[in-house]
């Protein structure tokens, strides 16, 4: 329902037409859009599935793909992304509706229309005020080509010279066509919408040739002010726009007069997924930044590429969803980021940089933290790769112990119930997060071998020579801490978080697919010993809440991490599906009451619960 | 030890008439990899379960591999990945489409995760191997390739002897 929804589909009662689906009981009768995918197109059919607990019970083809969600377009010049139409794709209603209420002597005039002009500088001297603008269809594409930042007598005689010169190189019908191409038709967050393709997407969740006459009125209308008319914050005011547009269809003989009464009656009809669209944006940061790090340059420079991601359209509801409800569980002055990611497979699913949809700030992709405690599975892991004869079961010291540091100080690591448990197996020391037996083990590594060690992970860390990074001390993003995560919930096979899947050229034609890059792979045995440690701690050690408070079904695995007062609260976690990192904590780095059992661990154990 | 010397003797012979080969014919994963793996006489044959969706999508893929749409059939079987991430016969048939688009790296990783991770038993098992092995020569890795070979027989266990 909710992808079906998220997609623009229809609910209807009757037998259902393209777009549009029939729900009875459990049973769902869904007449698909189709899509040509890469790899073969997945044509409009009629596609019938039954429900039972939750699962699909019987589905009928046996194999079908609705059409992929858009979440977002790229405008910059190496990531161009707008979709041509032609004009005999538009329908004629919009056509000469747009010609009937923006410029009606279109066929007639060479760009500029001086009755018009005429006519609207009377209206507006009797007026007193501007009511009502003289510019032609061909000005009003100069003038949102050209994109005047300042509104004079000068730049209104620059707009019709320009107006006159297009009419002198381009015959009416190009013109048109590129008007619909190009006009601005309202902002979505920070990315404008410019041509019809976008403008029905975003409003309507259709293709154009799918548009309603009330609708194609509705975008007609807005044209004039897609601020003003905003249909999504004035209602009412688009309302009155789009009846406005239909009366002058109906008395220049666009429409009939049953379509107009009928059309006057409709609903906005605008689409619901409007409100998860900023739920994207933070997966469209990490879009961004792996196109220019995984692609070629000249490849990202064609115009109309399609970007295929791993976002999971309901998993990323369900993520901005916990998010936003932080404050409901903590306190309100602590932030929150999250990333969701296959277990097994590295593909990002889901990221939100804030528990507030106002914040652009994506957290989750920049902010970066100390870890504390999420390190020691490294720890651990480093030891049995690098220590010949050292297993899980070998004992360390869970005591106080002094360093001295390469600048000469005193370095005492306590742990954080003040206490030492004296010699404990290295398992009950990762189960129990003891930082004095961890920084045992550590010193045993070596500093140099432990940084070394990381880097062949592929983790690239500022030079420490402090021991305190066996504990942590070291400043990572959420999206970095899923990387190292997906080590163990890979066993050892991911070390890279996917977001692109692959990349089409405007004819569908695949342009280039993301491959996973192999550093160095720990010893399989050497992850399942860790991976058994990080079981366990989420069943008796730092993270039993996980099971003994919120009972999500086991097996699950997972490490907490606090830093110094509770500036950090982290918990990464993953079961055979899913892996997910939360970090709770203050914008300003203040300190936090929570620590990663308490603050974290609450958003993720309510997020495993609600997917 | 001597059985040991002996397979080593023998894949060190395989090697020798492989890169004696001044031009390999182009690998065709039908006839290097799948056939003779299917005709393996094994008593044991472990075929790995999938979902039905997952089944559904390497016959596609294979439909596209016959008609020679190579891309496409990566991306089919990326989406049976999606499904099955840990499916042996998944990451095979990847192996296999990458071996025969040329990209033996790929084909390497793949097959090596299979042998690895994958059925001890089975044509998948000799499959694996018999992949591995020319994505090694490929990539010029004579040892692999060599342990890959030696290891085919591992696949077929024979029927005990009745007297």
């Amino acid at each position: 329902m909710f992808e079906l929804d998220s997609l623009g589909y229809i609910q209807v009662s009757n037998t259902p037409k393209l777009g549009q689906y029939q729900r009875f009981q459990s049973s769902f009768d869904i007449y698909t859009k189709g899509f040509d995918f890469a790899e073969g197109g997945s044509v409009p059919r009629r596609l019938k599935l039954k429900l039972a607990n939750g699962v699909v019970e019987s589905i009928s083809p046996d194999l079908y793909r609705l059409e992929p969600k858009v979440i977002g377009h790229f405008f910059s010049a190496g990531l161009e992304n707008r979709q041509p139409i032609k004009v005999e794709e538009i329908p004629d209603t919009m056509v000469t509706g747009l010609q009937a209420v923006e410029d009606r002597s279109f066929s007639e005039h060479h760009g500029v229309s001086w009755f018009g002009i005429l006519r609207a500088a009377i209206k507006n001297i009797l007026a007193g005020e501007v009511v009502q603008g003289g510019s032609t269809i061909t000005q009003q594409l100069v003038k949102n080509k050209l994109q005047y930042n300042h509104n004079s007598l000068l730049r209104k005689l620059h707009e019709a010279l320009a107006a006159t010169l297009l009419e002198t190189k381009l015959d009416k019908k190009a013109i048109i066509e590129m008007y619909f191409n190009e006009i601005y038709w309202g902002q979505d967050g920070k990315v404008s919408i410019h041509g019809v393709v976008e403008a029905a997407e975003y409003y309507f969740a259709k293709p154009v040739t799918r548009l309603s006459v009330a609708e194609q009125a509705l975008l007609v209308g807005i044209i004039k002010g897609p601020s003003w008319y905003n249909p999504f914050k004035q209602a009412q005011r688009a309302t009155a726009r789009r009846n406005l547009v239909l009366n002058t269809w109906y008395e220049t003989g666009v429409i009939g007069k049953n379509q107009w009464q009928s059309a006057t009656q409709q609903p906005l009809g605008l689409s619901q997924h409007r409100r998860l669209k900023t739920d994207f944006e933070d997966y469209m940061d990490v879009v961004k930044r792996q196109l220019r790090s995984q692609f070629s340059p000249s490849d990202l420079k064609q115009k109309g590429l399609k970007i295929f991601t791993y976002l999971d359209p309901y998993i990323q509801y369900k993520t901005t969803q916990t998010a936003k409800n932080t404050n409901q569980w903590l306190s309100t002055d602590v932030e929150s980021a999250i990333v969701v990611s296959g277990a097994q497979n590295a593909e990002l699913l889901a990221i939100t940089g804030s528990k507030n949809a106002k914040s652009h700030y994506n957290r989750a992709l920049l902010a970066k933290r100390q870890i504390g405690s999420l390190i020691k599975p490294l720890v651990y892991l480093a030891g049995l790769e690098l220590l010949p004869g050292f297993d899980l079961q070998q004992p360390l010291n869970d005591s106080e112990l002094t360093v001295t540091t390469t600048d000469g100080k005193l370095w005492q690591p306590k742990n954080w119930d003040q206490q030492s448990w004296g010699e404990i197996s290295a398992e009950r020391a990762l189960i129990y997060s003891r930082n004095q037996a961890t920084v045992d083990l550590g010193l045993k590594v070596g500093l140099d071998n432990f940084i070394a060690y990381l880097t062949q992970l592929g983790l690239n860390i500022n030079r420490s020579d402090h021991p305190s990074l066996f504990l942590g001390a070291i400043d990572l993003t959420p999206f970095e801490v899923q990387h190292l995560f997906g080590l163990f919930a890979s066993r050892g096979k991911n070390q890279q978080i996917y977001a692109v899947n692959y990349i089409t050229q405007s004819n569908g034609k695949l342009l280039s697919q993301s491959q996973q890059v192999r550093q160095k792979q720990p010893k399989t045995a050497h992850i399942d010993a860790i991976n058994r440690a990080l079981h366990a701690i989420t069943t008796e050690g730092t993270a039993n809440k996980v099971t003994q408070k919120f009972n999500l079904p086991q097996p699950m695995f997972g490490k907490t991490g606090t830093t110094n007062k509770g500036r950090d609260s982290w918990f990464s976690g993953f079961n055979q599906e899913l892996l997910v990192t939360v970090w709770v904590g203050r914008d300003d780095n203040k300190p936090t009451p929570y620590s990663g059992s308490n603050g974290a661990l609450i958003l993720w154990s309510h997020l495993f619960m609600n997917l | 030890m001597n059985f040991c010397l002996y397979r080593g003797i023998l894949a060190a012979i395989l090697i020798l008439a492989l890169s004696h080969c001044s031009q390999r014919k182009p690998i065709d994963i039908n006839d290097d990899v799948r056939d003779p793996s299917d005709h393996s006489s094994s008593v044991i044959q472990i075929a790995p379960m999938v979902p039905e969706a997952v089944q559904l999508l390497i016959k596609e893929a294979d439909e596209q591999i016959e008609q020679g749409l190579i891309k496409a059939a990566v991306l089919t079987l990326s989406r049976a990945l999606s499904i099955s991430p840990t499916s042996a016969t998944v990451h095979q048939h990847l192996a296999e489409v990458y071996l025969s688009e040329g990209n033996y790296q790929a084909a390497f990783n793949w097959s090596n995760r299979v042998v690895q991770d994958g059925p001890a038993h089975g044509p998948i098992c000799e499959r694996a191997r018999r992949t591995l092995a020319l994505a090694a020569e490929m990539l010029n890795d004579v040892e692999t390739q060599a342990a890959a070979l030696e290891a085919i027989d591992s696949c077929s266990q024979s029927s005990a002897p009745r007297y």
